[in-house]
C-alpha cells in the first residue's frame, strides 16, 4: 500500500513541551483521525508537516517528497483546513479566488464556482460574515479547486453544530471515494473519528501512543471492571489508568492479557473517548505515585 | 507570473478593499487643493502615506498562517512586502511633487475668497529657490518614512512587532534630537560645511540631493529586505 504521508522519528522541542520520536504513516485512499488531549502535540505535528515549524530531527514525507526541500511541490497538492479562517475577512469568495488562483497550476475556476453553489456559499458576501460551518466549507472548496490529493484538517469540527459536523464528515467521506486521496484530521470529538476514520493515531504527551486501523484499536483494548480483591497484583500492573472507587475498580487493559482475567471480572469494549480518558488517568496515577515517593 | 508578483497581486487584492476609497479621497483632495494653490494637499499626501503604508504591513502580519500554506517561498513573501512599502511611499512622494507643481502653475486660487486668495497667492509667488527647497523637504520626509517603515518591518519579521515598535520610538527620538541639534547649529552658523551639503543653494544641487535621497532610500530598503530574507526565511510561522 502506497503511503501519502510518512513521519519517521519526528522530534521537536519547545519550552515545556516536546514531540518525541513521532512515527506514523497514512496510506492513500484513507482517512486518519489524529486524536489526543489538549497540548498533546497534534497542531505541532501538523505545523511540522506544513514546514511551518522547524523540526529538530526526523523525516516527514508527503506524496513521497521531503516536507522541507519539496515544500512548494507538496503544497501545490495539499489542502489545509484550520479551525479558524486564515483568509482576509473583508473579501468575498470571488476575490479570494482571484487572490489564490495564480499560486496553483491546477486551479479549476469551474470547480470553485460549482462547489460554492453546491455548498450553498454566496460568492458576493464577505467571508468574515460566514458561519463557522460555511468557513470550513470555503476552505474545503479551495482545497478541491486546486485538486488537492491530501487534505489536512486541524480541529475542523470543533464549534460546529451537529448538522454542520455531519455535513462536513460526509464531504470528507466523498472526497476520498476515488481512493487516491487521503485525509488527516485532528479532533477532540472522537465520535467523528469513530464515524469516518479508517486509521487512528493517538498522541499523548508528545508521543504516539497508538497508530493503526480503527478496528485494531477497538480490538486491542477493553475496559476491565470488578471488585479490587478479584484482580491479581500482576494484572493490576498491566492495567492502564487503574481507578478504584467504593464499589470496585475500572481500568483499560490490552486484550493480550485477557487470559489472565478471572471470571469475576467484567470486560467491555472501549471506545476512543474512553481510551483517551484512561491514558490520561494513567498519567495522573503515575504522578500521584511519584509524589508519594517524595 | 513569478512568486514575488503573485504575492504583490495577492496583497493588493487584500488591501484594495480597505484602502482604495481612502486613497481615492486623499488623492482627490490633494489635487483639488493644489489646483487652488492651497498647501493642505501636502498634509493630505503625508496622511495618505502614514495610513496606507502601515496598513500594508498590518495586513501582511495577520496573514502569516496563510503564507505558510501557500506554495510559495518565504523569501518571495518578504521581498514582495518590501517592494510594496517602497513603491507605496514612492507613489506618495510623486503625488507630493505633482501637488507642488500644480500649486505653482495653477491660477484657480483667484476664485477663492480674498483672505484665502492672498495666502495662496503668496505660495505661487514664492521664489524658485525656496520652491525647490519644498521638493527637497518632501523627498527627505518620504525617505525618512520609507527607511523607518522598512526597518520596522525587518525587526517585526526577525523579532516581533513589539520589539520593532520599541526600537522605532527610540530611533525617532534620537533622530528628532539630532535634527534639532543640527538645525540649531546651522541657524547659529556653526556648521556651514554641513549646511552646504544638506541645503544646497542652487536648484541643480537641490535636485541632485533629491536623487541621492531616493537612491539612499532604495539602497536602505534593499539592505533591510536582504537581511530579513536571510534571517527570517527559516523562521517558524
Amino acid at each position: 500500500m502506497e503511503n501519502i504521508l510518512e513521519i519517521k522519528g519526528l522530534n521537536k522541542a519547545y519550552d515545556g513541551f516536546a514531540l518525541k520520536d513521532v512515527t506514523f504513516s497514512l496510506p492513500k485512499g484513507y482517512i486518519m483521525g489524529f486524536v489526543g488531549e489538549n497540548g498533546s502535540g497534534k497542531t505541532t505535528t501538523i505545523r511540522s508537516i506544513l514546514n511551518m515549524a522547524n523540526i529538530d530531527s526526523g523525516k516527514i514525507s508527503v506524496f513521497g517528497l521531503d516536507s522541507i526541500t519539496d515544500t512548494i511541490a507538496i503544497k501545490e497538492k495539499l489542502g489545509v483546513v484550520f479551525d479558524s479562517l486564515y483568509l482576509a475577512d473583508h473579501l468575498n469568495a470571488k476575490q479570494i479566488e482571484k487572490q489564490l488562483k495564480p499560486f496553483y497550476k491546477d486551479w479549476d475556476s469551474k470547480e470553485f464556482a460549482d462547489r460554492l453553489k453546491s455548498f450553498g456559499l454566496p460568492d458576493n458576501k464577505r467571508v468574515g460574515e460566514f458561519s463557522k460551518g460555511m468557513k470550513m466549507k470555503l476552505m474545503i472548496t479551495i482545497a478541491l479547486s486546486h485538486k488537492a490529493d491530501f487534505m489536512i484538517l486541524d480541529e475542523p469540527t470543533s464549534g460546529l453544530d451537529p448538522v454542520a459536523r455531519d455535513e462536513l464528515l460526509d464531504i470528507l467521506a466523498e472526497y476520498i471515494e476515488d481512493e487516491n486521496r487521503s485525509v488527516l484530521f485532528s479532533t477532540h470529538i472522537t465520535s467523528d473519528v469513530e464515524r469516518i476514520a479508517d486509521y487512528v493515531t493517538i498522541l499523548h504527551d508528545g508521543q504516539v501512543w497508538f497508530t493503526g486501523t480503527k478496528d485494531e484499536l477497538s480490538e486491542k483494548y477493553v475496559i476491565l471492571r470488578g471488585a479490587e480483591e478479584d484482580i491479581s497484583s500482576a494484572l493490576r500492573e498491566k492495567c492502564i489508568g487503574f481507578h478504584n472507587y467504593r464499589n470496585g475498580f475500572d481500568a483499560l487493559l490490552s486484550t493480550e492479557y485477557l487470559d489472565e482475567v478471572s471470571d469475576e471480572l467484567v470486560t467491555e469494549k472501549a471506545n476512543i473517548d474512553e481510551i483517551l480518558v484512561y491514558v490520561a488517568k494513567e498519567d495522573r496515577y503515575e504522578r500521584h505515585n511519584e509524589n508519594d515517593k517524595v | 507570473m513569478n512568486d514575488i508578483m503573485k504575492m504583490i497581486r495577492f496583497d493588493l487584492i487584500s488591501v484594495s478593499r480597505l484602502t482604495v476609497p481612502y486613497v481615492a479621497i486623499f488623492a482627490a483632495v490633494c489635487i483639488i487643493a493644489a489646483l487652488f494653490s492651497l498647501p493642505i494637499g501636502i498634509f493630505c499626501v503625508v496622511s495618505f502615506v502614514m495610513i496606507i503604508a502601515p496598513v500594508q504591513g498590518i495586513n501582511n502580519s495577520s496573514c502569516k498562517r496563510l503564507y505558510g500554506m501557500l506554495p510559495v517561498n518565504r523569501s518571495a513573501v518578504i521581498k514582495a512586502l518590501f517592494i510594496e512599502i517602497t513603491f507605496t511611499l514612492f507613489a506618495g512622494e510623486l503625488l507630493a511633487f505633482l501637488c507642488f507643481l500644480i500649486v505653482r502653475n495653477s491660477s484657480l486660487y483667484k476664485m477663492l475668497p480674498e483672505k484665502v486668495m492672498h495666502f495662496a497667492e503668496d505660495l505661487t509667488k514664492m521664489p524658485e529657490k525656496e520652491y525647490t527647497m519644498l521638493y527637497m523637504l518632501a523627498a527627505a520626509a518620504f525617505a525618512f518614512i520609507t527607511i523607518i517603515l522598512c526597518y520596522a518591518q525587518m525587526r517585526s519579521e526577525i523579532k516581533s512587532m513589539e520589539a520593532a515598535i520599541r526600537e522605532l520610538i527610540i530611533i525617532i527620538a534620537v533622530f528628532a534630537a539630532a535634527v534639532s541639534f543640527i538645525s540649531v547649529m546651522i541657524y547659529n552658523e556653526k556648521l556651514d560645511a554641513l549646511k552646504n551639503i544638506l541645503l544646497p543653494t542652487t536648484s541643480a544641487g537641490k535636485w541632485l540631493l533629491i536623487a541621492i535621497l531616493n537612491a539612499v532610500t532604495l539602497a536602505a530598503a534593499y539592505l533591510f529586505c536582504a537581511v530579513t530574507v536571510k534571517k527570517a526565511s527559516d523562521k517558524e510561522l
